[in-house]
């Protein structure tokens, strides 16, 4: 075989390694839209059941990983999920934790879309539902997974965020004392900085709706200003 | 043909020399690739000092690497200091990444020619990391991705990416007033203290190292060089220590180009690195916020015309801390045979490898205190540099001895504070103390004296005595102390804000024949603690703040003849209750104790030098 022939092998092999990786991609952007709640992504865990224990602090939820490496899948507060099994539960009954079984879909959340039609902002939060972005032509919200079944058996269009990470708004907030700052962070605002104004003081950040709503109901002035390059909604 | 070869050679000469003198382009921001390039070109060119290293992978299973600057980087030293640099936590945090390499640089170009970098380097182990979070920086590159990303890069399988990694660390992890619980903010914590590879690796990368000694973690921006906490607005133990090398930090920072950094970032941020490794280690932990000063997001992306500036006055600031670290001048013995090598004691497993308080250099005129008196108290200061170190500051404290003291500590009460020109060669500093009239907590009339040297040019990086040449402790008696026959006391205090394991040890091998001293176990806790159950812990547990009186029986035979003399050391440790490296703190007590001439003889125990 000479070179050329070589090179011309090379470069269909390329193109045929292309197509077919092109094809896999398309496929997957094809199932990432629509889906209904029941085929939501769900963690590696057949076969073991979600169970929840009390803990002291982050300190004990560490230590527990580390000396009887139970993995937590969640810490919230003070309770530590973990998806266990009667093994794992005997070991940390010696250790003086008291198992309980929770249903992990009233308790992990997702992040969808939610289609606007003719429902109401206020039905989505009927639900349960908590709406962290709200755009033109859809919602995003934070529901656990029992709550997203209820959606659609309300009749709410819901479907995946996909590839369409969803970004926080740029805000101004004003403030009249510093001590405020850490009332502002405590929102869960991404704080840039913040710097003297006439009034007082003037932070500048990012949040999503649902921060931006308490913020707002906790008093504080927030203006929401132009999103900067990159940002699609 | 032979010209040819002679052209060809020489031009490769050329290019390789060119290769060597070439500097590094900071006038551009680097792309994830070229940083690494030329990263990985600076330990090619300078192979003698430098080494690259991995710590890790990240969550989509990018390497994290940095660059080990040493005069033998193929050999983890035990013997050495660790010192660490690392940058772009955040992602979007650019400026963060190129400060590492541009110190990197600097040190390894500067070296050859810097008799005072050689001689604080030659001690030390540098660890330079340029980027912790190598896929969220890779994401803020990419033309795909988005240049304000802050997190990493995992995918947390509800539809949403990324986790906070400076709210990951597993100190005061899940405090909702300094972290977001919910995955799309930009705070998100994540699952878990620790849940992130990034982190773990960290984690375990400083868990490894022999001497922490100190850590700037670079991020972006607001001119800030803030300190632990992070979590709270309260101070920590050792606040007085981290405000003196913050602020001096900031003034070295200030005379480059005028830019006067903050201290107060006025909220607060649970889960952050330098509140972990301060909390785990006492190792001195900052945070500089670097350019700009304001700027709403586009702060994170200054025009690249600030990478050299921002460099340049952020560099005075590493090297103060690498001196610091590596090269003491100033100095105060901890024992007497002490050479200011630090750390000047480790725990063994069976006592201190040193007893680290009982400081020669620490005395009072008259040496016999009595409660009210006003006696004068010298500190000698040693300085090893060839020059007068002017300005130094000498501190001097005095508090209850107990077990777990640290200097400053939270119950110290300064004696006095003297600002001092030190020649080359030991000076003697003198305060006038006034010896309290109370009694400590049990009941004597015994106190501990803990001096702290600081100098712009050599400053204390902790608290702990046996980890800083800066600071040295000696306990004072005003009277015998005769705490009943058989029967002495030592008292522990938990400063730690964990709960600590406390284990006394005697160590007998100064006893005379037949004598025999025992320390009973401390009753058992009043409740359980689950983090000992945990770790297996069976002796008893200090909560934060918990002070304890530990009995000393001493039996001597009655064949015990008048005149004998015995000493007796207790040494004590506090292990924190924490996951990970558990460090041990703590401190000891040592008796004089001997037997009087006379029938039936008593026996008076006085304590000496200790603490």
């Amino acid at each position: 075989m000479n070179n050329r022939t070589s090179a011309r092998n090379q470069l269909l092999r390329s193109g045929l390694v292309f197509l077919i990786c092109l094809s896999t991609l398309l496929s997957l952007e094809g199932t990432s839209s629509g889906q209904s709640s029941q085929d939501y992504p769900q963690p590696n865990d057949k076969g073991r059941s979600f169970y929840r224990i009390d803990v002291e602090d982050s300190i004990e939820a560490g230590l527990i990983e580390q000396q009887l490496k139970v993995k937590p899948a969640l810490i919230r507060s003070r309770s530590f999920y973990y998806y266990g099994n009667e093994e794992i539960n005997q070991l940390l009954r010696r250790h003086g934790y008291e198992p309980v079984r929770v249903n992990r879909e009233d308790v992990l959340t997702r992040l969808v879309m939610v289609i606007r039609k003719k429902d109401t902002e206020e039905d989505l939060v009927k639900a349960g539902a908590t709406v962290v972005l709200r755009e033109r032509e859809y919602w995003v919200v934070r529901a656990t997974l029992t709550q997203l079944q209820l959606l659609e058996r309300l009749g709410f269009l819901v479907e995946e965020l996909g590839r369409r990470e969803p970004r926080h708004r740029q805000v101004r907030i004003a403030i009249s004392r510093l001590e405020q700052v850490a009332e502002v962070g405590g929102l869960r605002v991404d704080i840039y900085d913040t710097t003297k104004s006439e009034k007082g003081y003037v932070i500048l950040g990012g949040a999503f709706d649902d921060s931006i709503d308490e913020l707002k109901a906790a008093g504080f002035e927030v203006e929401i200003l132009a999103d900067p390059p990159g940002v699609i909604r | 043909m032979n010209k040819r070869i002679l052209l060809y050679g020489l031009a490769l000469c050329l290019c390789s020399a060119q290769h060597v003198l070439a500097q590094i382009d900071f006038t551009q921001y680097h792309t994830p690739a070229s940083l690494l390039s030329d990263l990985s070109n600076l330990a090619t060119t300078h192979a003698a000092l430098s080494q690259m290293f991995i710590i890790g992978t990240s969550i989509e299973g990018r390497v994290i690497q940095g660059i080990k600057i040493s005069t033998n980087p193929g050999v983890d030293d035990p013997a050495k200091g660790d010192v660490v640099f690392v940058g772009v936590h955040h992602a979007r945090e650019w400026l963060a990444a190129e400060m590492p390499l541009r110190l990197a640089e600097y040190l390894l170009t500067n070296y050859a020619t810097d008799p005072g970098l050689q001689a604080c380097m030659n001690n030390l182990q540098i660890w330079i990391i340029p980027v912790l979070n190598p896929d969220g920086y890779a994401y803020t590159a990419d033309p795909n991705g988005y240049r304000y990303w802050r997190k990493n890069r995992r995918n947390n399988g509800d539809g949403t990416f990324g986790v906070d990694l400076n709210r990951n660390y597993g100190y005061q992890w899940g405090l909702n007033s300094g972290s977001s619980p919910n995955t799309n903010d930009d705070t998100y914590r994540g699952t878990a203290p620790f849940s992130e590879p990034e982190t773990a690796a960290f984690r375990d990368f400083i868990a490894a190292r022999h001497n922490p000694r100190a850590m700037l973690t670079y991020h972006t921006y607001s001119e800030l060089f803030l300190r632990p906490w992070a979590y709270t607005t309260g101070d920590p133990p050792g606040e007085q220590t981290l405000a003196y090398v913050a602020q001096d930090s900031i003034a070295k920072i200030a005379a480059v180009h005028g830019e006067t950094y903050g201290e107060n970032i006025w909220y607060t941020s649970s889960g952050e690195a330098t509140d972990y490794f301060w909390s785990q280690y006492r190792m001195a932990a900052f945070t500089p916020e670097m350019r700009p000063t304001t700027g709403g997001v586009g702060g994170f992306s200054p025009p690249a015309s600030e990478i050299i500036p921002n460099n340049e006055e952020n560099l005075p600031a590493a090297l103060a801390l690498i001196k610091d670290s590596g090269c003491r001048a100033l100095w105060i013995k901890d024992y007497p045979g002490d050479s200011g090598t630090e750390p000047s004691a480790v725990w063994t497993g069976s006592g201190w490898s040193h007893a680290f308080w009982v400081s020669p250099d620490i005395s009072t005129v008259p040496l016999t205190l009595v409660g009210g008196s006003t006696v004068t108290l010298n500190v000698v200061v040693h300085n090893d540099a060839n020059a007068t170190k002017n300005g130094a500051v000498v501190r001097a404290y005095y508090t209850d001895p107990r077990i777990s003291l640290e200097f400053p500590n939270p119950v110290a009460v300064l004696i006095g504070q003297q600002t001092v020109n030190l020649p080359a060669g030991d000076t003697p500093v003198s305060f006038s103390w006034t010896v309290p009239t109370g009694t400590n907590i049990w009941g004597e009339h015994h106190w501990c004296v803990g001096a702290v040297v600081l100098h712009p040019d050599d400053r204390p990086l902790t608290t702990q005595i046996q980890l800083s040449s800066n600071i040295g402790g000696r306990n004072f008696e005003t009277v015998d102390a005769v705490a009943g026959d058989r029967l002495l006391m030592v008292a522990i205090t938990n400063h730690f804000d964990v709960p600590v394991e406390y284990e006394a040890l005697i160590n007998r091998e100064k006893l005379p024949r037949g004598w025999e001293v025992l320390a009973p176990p401390l009753p058992p806790n009043p409740r359980p603690n689950r983090k000992a159950l945990l770790l297996g812990v069976k002796s008893r547990v200090l909560e934060p703040g918990e002070t304890v009186l530990q009995p000393i029986h001493l039996h001597v035979p009655e064949t015990a003849r008048p005149g004998t003399k015995a000493t007796i050391e207790v040494n004590g440790v506090l292990k924190p209750l924490v996951p990970g490296k558990r460090v041990a703190m703590g401190n000891g007590f040592v008796f004089d104790v001997r037997v009087p001439n006379c029938k039936p003889c008593k026996i008076y125990p006085r304590k000496r030098a200790t603490q």
